[in-house]
């Protein structure tokens, strides 16, 4: 058995191995239909996931509440009454420009909780006059550069904004604010709000809040894109609206009191004013007395200089003699000085020679007393040597007396003769032996005689010779000494006698130099009393100068102020009229004041909130692309997988019979056929899933990037979508594998062995009708019969094709749905290029100032329009739709501002004395056709209705257009215009930017709108499906041409012995093709043809469904959209063709027709 | 010179290492309007040589001369120039379209060559007037061999090549589909060449070719051949 199981698995590689073409069929397929399926079900909720977790970072604001006059205390605690509230934050807000351009900026007060700027790069203020701007300001203003700001003040003159420079500190983007283009209106600039940024609170100076910021507790966790979250968010803002309700007149009843108060301060600085001009006439004449009495005392005092000087000039005199008497003097002691200096220089030179005296002397003494003591120790040294001479003498001759005695003795004893023999013998040699002693030492005496003491003792006598004569020669010595000693004693007294001299002299000497030094002080002392008072002299005459000049000065002083006086009298008098006029006025506008207005903004409606609602709209037209496109590809993918999955299990016959008949069981021979479509199919759709993850988010990410500050669409995994794919994919493959093979194998194995019948030929339904069979050509017979005869390949050819076909033609009749928006909008239809709106509190002078500007030359054209935002709640998510009314003062002549007409005619419509026309678009989401009632709020919050009479073609915004006279009957009011549409001369956007902006700088303008200000927001819409198109577009063509191969490939292969036949009868390899091209010609023409109708289905449901609220698509459809899938079967069947022709050409015909029928 | 001459051809099938040769050295003469028969064994290499003498192979070398044309060095337009007109083929196994009526089927085969028969004569001709508009699976056996040789006779071929024409079919049937073929030759003077390994058949033929391991054994000629309807086997 498990051998078996091998040899069905090998049987499985095999089959792998033998159709590589059908695997990547049914592969791609698969690939595709997930792929489209995952892609556009996971694009919407990644973009919203994406947008809650950047809401959620960032907090957004659930509402945002702005009042017309600011939110102050009361209002404060009105919405302290609030419950739910989860974070509430108060901001102030000011719209500027940047001074020199025309961007307008919105300044924030920094919120700290909610709607929290997200920082880019660098810091958020933390001081006065420090800006963080949005980031899209980056590249004109970089960090540490000053941005001047306008700010334009409101009606009453102020001003909101403290400083004109702020420093950049960073840059910004802010939930608020996702769309990088479109920022809503603003009242400065060009009316179109550029940027925004945030300063440091301390810099506005306002007495109340602009602008609350709140978040609920009940909407914290909740999605963002949910109805949950739209149902809370509606019961919240109703909450707003009540505890709300009654502070209109609560403020401007405040109001008032604060203007009163006002006007009464400006009363009094009017009479300060009176006051202070009278008080100037009087200050002018006191200063011409002054002048007078400042000259007097001026002449009095030249006269006392002049006296001043006479005495300085006598006391200088004087000084001058005394010097000389001094310098006398001076001479004098110097001389002395001289003398006494010689003197002394003499003294001092008899001293050193005294000095020296006494000390030759000492010496000569001291040499004396040397020379005696030497003689002496030489005396000593003779005597001594005289002594040793002596001694050595008396030894010599004792010796040789004791030695005599000896042989005295011994001669003595040989005397004796008692004496033996031996005895004397002994004695004898003794006595010889002292005899030779003896005798030797007489010698050495003899020798030491003539040698040594006779020459010794001579010697001795010439030394004491010599001494004795020295010792006389210093006998003298000691009387020179005494002779030098009186001497030097002489000398001494003489010196004593000089130095007392001296002394008496120098004594004298500094008693004159004394008597000099004080007459030198005296004269010092004189010398300074004079510069002294030269300096007094000097300085009286200095103040005298300076007395005259301020004079002059003063004078002239006086002169100017009171020239001054003079002029200005008449200006400050008219001032003071005017300030009476103002006040005037100013009371005026007090009695015109109406009670403040509350917006109450959620964050799709958000002043600037386009973004936010663009952003969901593009999530949802993928969500809405979803429900369309991947059933199509699948039930088309399915259809083809089906057929081919049958054509494999045809082809796989007779192995199938084999196997059976060697005992597999049906199991194994089934589960191949699984097993091949299972893992087709399980490749492609993992293919399909991991691109539809990825790939497709990416896409449509990258349409719409440049537009938004929402981050990278973030990648999610999708298990439901998933897990739909796998089925699908099992659903579309395994389960036709399975029960095809399972009902081939419901034959016998002997049945199976032989070839399945072809299926045989019958009469098909046209043969019925004879009149038409017969005047078919042959061929044309033929390619009849065999279309009907292959009924499966039939559909799954015009299925196939036709989903195809569908889908190109829809992708193209998409885009060019959406790209034709722009050009109808603003070719066709309008032609203004701004609406210019009256601020009703204008004076007439500006309001005169206005109409200079509408008569500039750069304007081409301009006519009154009466203009109003009015509102009606519609479209799938409940939202406020904004909806422009315009009256036109004269309709005859509107066709030049806007074109109304009936899209399908193009026939000009006219405004009705009663009734309104309506945009298509509003009629559309409204479901309202003409002849019925239109109810919408209108600016003032009152409901109203209005018959519509007739609809017209517009494709982005919505409309109510009346005529004057039913804009009277429907408000039961006068007529009466508050804006002006106007084209100008250069319609580009540059210039249509000055424009705009040297409106909004008039008082008179209230704000310009632009025709283009939500441009860039539907252009991301067209890029954005545009992109999804061009996928779809390619997916179709790769569905087309697996389909066609598909197709052709069991065509051929099914029928490759009649293909054999018709060739061994003769056809040449072009008629052969043509043999089997001529039917799939016909049934791929077929289902081109069905491919237009279910084209134009899907084309009209998507422009249903698709379009955002305020944007109409294009529903014309386009000649382009039933050609190209035309052009590009086409395209694609003649390259299968040539595959084909060569696949036909080797044909074995030989091999085909051996077998049996 | 004969119609059909065919001189030393050779077939040479190279299968793996091996080479087997299916026609060795073939050479016979075929003169105009004759009915041939081509005896041999299975695998004898008969098909082979009725193959190449139809233009729906080539042989590998040798020369195949039809009415004074070698077709043996035509290109394959001329090869299905030549099996357009000049040629038709009878299979053991029909090869009729299935999803034509018998009518359709031999229409088929006109429509491409001038000069053709008319299809309903042809198949009146071979008695199946009363089949003409019933499909291929409504007929039996020898009734399709019929449309298949109306198909391939209505062209009105020089020569007529049948490649065991009765091997499917029942003895009373073939002998009723070889019949209208000795008609062909006698009557229209249609070269008709048949193979087949049935010995039986070789006194109907002018001309009989023995074949045996792929060369040509012998060649005998009948000076009168015998009628179909006299044999019995
Ligand atoms: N395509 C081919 N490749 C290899 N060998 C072939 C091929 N066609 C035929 N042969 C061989 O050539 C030889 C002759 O074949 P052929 O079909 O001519 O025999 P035959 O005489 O017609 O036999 P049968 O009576 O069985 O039809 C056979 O041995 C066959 O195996
Ligand atoms: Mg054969």
């Amino acid at each position: 058995m498990m051998q078996m199981k091998k040899t069905v698995w090998k049987d499985i590689r095999q089959s792998f191995r033998k159709s590589w073409g059908r695997f990547f069929s049914i592969m791609i397929l698969m690939a595709l239909g997930s792929f489209a399926l995952v892609g556009l079900y996971v694009t919407g909720p990644n973009m919203r996931t994406t947008g809650t977790t950047y809401l959620n970072a960032r907090n957004v604001a659930d509402l945002t509440i702005i009042g017309e006059y600011g939110l102050d205390a009361s209002d404060q605690a009105a919405l302290a009454t609030l419950t739910d509230v989860n974070a509430l934050e108060y901001l102030y807000v000011k719209d500027v420009s940047i001074a020199q351009t025309h961007t307008s900026v919105r300044l924030f007060s920094q919120p700290k909780t909610i709607s929290t700027p997200e920082l880019i790069a660098g810091r958020l203020p933390r001081q006065s006059g420090e800006i963080a701007i949005d980031a899209s300001q980056q590249a004109d203003y970089p960090l540490g550069s000053i941005i001047h700001i306008d700010e334009k003040a409101d009606q009453s003159g102020t001003k909101v904004i403290a400083k004109s420079e702020f420093e950049v500190v960073g840059y910004i983007q802010s939930g608020d604010f996702l769309s990088l283009a479109t920022r809503g209106p603003s009242t400065t600039g060009t009316g179109q709000l550029d940027s925004f940024a945030i300063i440091h609170p301390s810099d506005f100076k306002s007495d109340v809040f602009m602008m609350a910021k709140l978040r609920f507790d009940s909407l914290i966790e909740l999605n963002p894109y949910s109805d949950a979250y739209l149902e809370q968010l509606q019961i919240e803002k109703d909450h707003v609206y009540a505890v709300l309700a009654g502070q209109p007149e609560i403020r401007l009843h405040e109001l008032k009191t604060t203007y009163n108060q006002k006007i009464t301060t400006g009363q009094q600085a009017i009479n300060e004013g009176e006051q202070e001009l009278d008080n100037a006439a009087k200050q002018l004449e006191e200063a011409a007395t002054l002048l007078k009495e400042g000259q007097q005392a001026l002449v009095a005092n030249e006269q006392l200089l002049l006296s001043a000087e006479a005495e300085l000039e006598q006391a200088k005199q004087e000084l001058r003699e005394n010097e000389v008497l001094l310098q006398n003097t001076d001479t004098e002691l110097q001389r002395t000085d001289e003398i006494l200096r010689e003197q002394q220089a003499l003294l001092a030179g008899k001293q050193q020679e005294y000095e020296q005296g006494v000390q030759t002397l000492q010496g000569k003494q001291a040499e004396y007393n040397q020379a005696v003591a030497d003689i002496d120790q030489a005396q000593q040294t003779i005597t001594e040597q005289y002594k040793q001479l002596a001694t050595a003498k008396q030894d010599y001759t004792r010796g040789i007396s004791e030695l005599e005695a000896t042989i005295f003795a011994l001669e003595q004893a040989l005397g004796d003769e008692a004496l033996d023999d031996a005895a004397r013998q002994q004695l004898l040699a003794q006595l010889e032996q002292v005899n030779q002693q003896l005798k030797a030492v007489t010698s050495a005496y003899t020798l030491f005689l003539q040698q040594t003491y006779e020459p010794g003792v001579i010697q001795l006598d010439a030394a004491q010779k010599q001494l004795d004569q020295q010792t006389q020669q210093l006998q003298t010595v000691p009387y020179e000494i005494e002779a030098a000693n009186n001497q030097l004693a002489e000398a001494n007294l003489q010196i004593a006698s000089g130095q007392a001299q001296l002394l008496a002299g120098k004594a004298a000497f500094a008693d004159g130099y004394a008597h000099y030094e004080s007459g030198v002080q005296q004269i010092t002392t004189a010398k300074q009393q004079l510069i002294t008072a030269t300096t007094e002299y000097q300085m009286g005459k200095e103040q005298l100068a300076d007395g005259q000049s301020e004079l002059i000065e003063q004078t002239s002083l006086y002169e100017e102020q009171r020239k001054k006086y003079e002029q200005e009298l008449p200006t400050a008098t008219k001032l003071l009229a005017e300030s009476r006029e103002e006040l005037a006025t100013a009371r005026e506008m007090v009695e015109q004041l109406v009670a403040p207005t509350y917006r109450v903004d959620t964050r799709r409606e958000l002043l600037g909130g386009d973004g936010y609602k663009t952003y969901s709209s593009i999530s949802n037209i993928v969500d809405s692309l979803a429900m369309i496109f991947p059933v199509f590809l699948y039930f088309v993918a399915a259809l083809v997988t089906l057929t081919t999955m049958t054509r494999f299990v045809d082809e796989e016959r007779l192995n199938s019979g084999t196997l059976k008949a060697l005992g597999y069981d049906d199991y194994d021979i089934i589960k191949k056929f699984c097993v091949y479509g299972f893992v087709a199919s399980l490749i492609g759709t993992i293919l399909g899933i991991i691109l539809g993850h990825t790939l497709m988010p990416t896409i449509v990410y990258q349409a719409y990037r440049s537009e938004f500050t929402v981050p990278a669409i973030e990648w999610h995994f999708h298990l439901g979508i998933t897990l739909s794919a796998l089925a699908l994919a099992i659903m579309s493959s395994v389960i036709p594998a399975y029960i095809v093979a399972k009902r081939e194998l419901r034959e016998q194995p002997a049945t199976l062995l032989l070839p399945k019948a072809p299926e045989s030929g019958d009469k098909i339904f046209l043969e019925h009708f004879p009149g038409i069979w017969r005047r078919l050509t042959f061929t044309q017979k033929v390619t009849c019969r065999n279309i009907f005869r292959y009924k499966k390949r039939m559909y799954m050819t015009i299925f196939g094709v036709a989903g195809a076909a569908a889908l190109l033609f829809t992708g193209f009749s998409v885009q060019h749905s959406v790209s034709e928006i722009k050009s109808r909008q603003f070719d066709t239809i309008t032609h203004y290029d701004l609406i210019v709106a009256e601020n009703p509190l204008a004076s007439m002078p500006e309001q005169q100032q206005l109409s200079e500007q509408l008569r500039t030359p750069a304007v081409k054209n301009y006519a009154p329009v009466y203009y109003e935002e009015v509102t009606r709640v519609a479209g799938a998510h409940n939202d406020t739709q904004a909806i422009t009314l315009i009256v036109p003062e004269e309709p005859e002549n509107f066709a030049q501002y806007i074109t109304l007409k009936a899209r399908k005619t193009q026939q000009p419509l006219e405004l009705m004395d009663e009734g309104a026309i309506i945009s298509e678009r509003l009629a559309d989401l409204l479901h309202v056709e003409i002849g019925e009632t239109l109810p919408f709020v209108d600016q003032n919050g009152e409901q109203r209705q209005v018959e519509i009479t007739a609809i017209s073609e517009m494709y982005i915004g919505h409309f109510i257009f009346l005529s004057p006279s039913g804009y009277e009957k429907l408000y039961r009011a006068d007529y009466e215009s508050n804006a002006y549409f106007t084209t100008l001369i250069d319609s580009s956007s540059e210039n249509t930017k000055v424009a705009a902006s040297q409106f909004m700088q008039l008082s008179a303008v209230a704000g310009v709108v632009q025709n283009t200000s939500i441009m860039s927001l539907i252009d991301t819409i067209v890029t954005s499906l545009n992109q999804i198109m061009a996928i779809l577009i390619f997916v179709a063509m790769l569905l087309g041409a697996v389909i066609l191969y598909n197709l052709t490939n069991i065509n051929v292969s099914e029928r490759i012995r009649e293909l054999s036949t018709i060739k061994v009868l003769g056809f040449f390899d072009p008629e052969v093709t043509r043999y089997i091209y001529r039917e799939a010609t016909i049934l791929t023409i077929f289902g081109i043809v069905g491919g237009w109708i279910i084209g134009m289905g899907l084309h009209s449901y998507i422009l249903v469904v698709v379009p955002p609220d305020e944007v109409m698509f294009n529903p014309a459809r386009w000649i382009g959209a039933y050609i190209i899938p035309v052009l590009v079967i086409a395209i694609i069947s003649l390259v299968l063709k040539f595959f084909v022709n060569r696949r036909l050409i080797h044909i074995d015909m030989l091999e085909a027709l051996k077998s049996v029928d | 010179m004969g119609y059909i001459e065919m001189e030393h051809s050779f077939k040479r099938y190279q299968v793996g290492e091996s080479e087997i040769i299916a026609n060795n050295d073939v050479s016979f003469t075929i003169e105009k309007g004759e009915l041939v028969v081509i005896l041999g064994a299975s695998g004898a290499g008969k098909s082979t040589v009725l193959n190449i003498l139809g233009g729906m192979d080539t042989n590998s070398s040798g020369k195949v001369v039809i009415d004074q044309q070698d077709i043996s060095h035509y290109d394959r337009k001329q090869l299905t120039a030549y099996r357009r007109n000049d040629v038709g083929f009878v299979f053991q196994f029909y090869n009729l379209v299935a999803n034509l009526t018998a009518l359709e089927n031999v229409e088929l085969a006109v429509e491409i060559v001038e000069d053709a028969s008319d299809p309903a004569t042809v198949l009146t001709d071979v008695g199946l007037a009363h089949r003409m508009h019933n499909f291929p699976a409504q007929l039996s056996g020898g009734e399709q061999q019929r449309v298949a040789i109306a198909r391939a006779v209505a062209k009105n071929p020089k020569i007529l090549l049948c490649d065991e024409p009765t091997g499917a079919l029942d003895y009373h049937t073939g002998k009723q589909v070889l019949q209208i073929l000795q008609d062909m030759s006698r009557k229209n003077g249609t070269t008709v060449v048949i193979v087949t390994h049935n010995v039986a058949l070789a006194p109907i033929a002018d001309r009989v070719i023995h074949m045996h391991d792929a060369k040509v054994k012998a060649i005998e000629t009948n000076s009168i051949p015998r009628d179909i309807a006299e044999l019995e086997w």
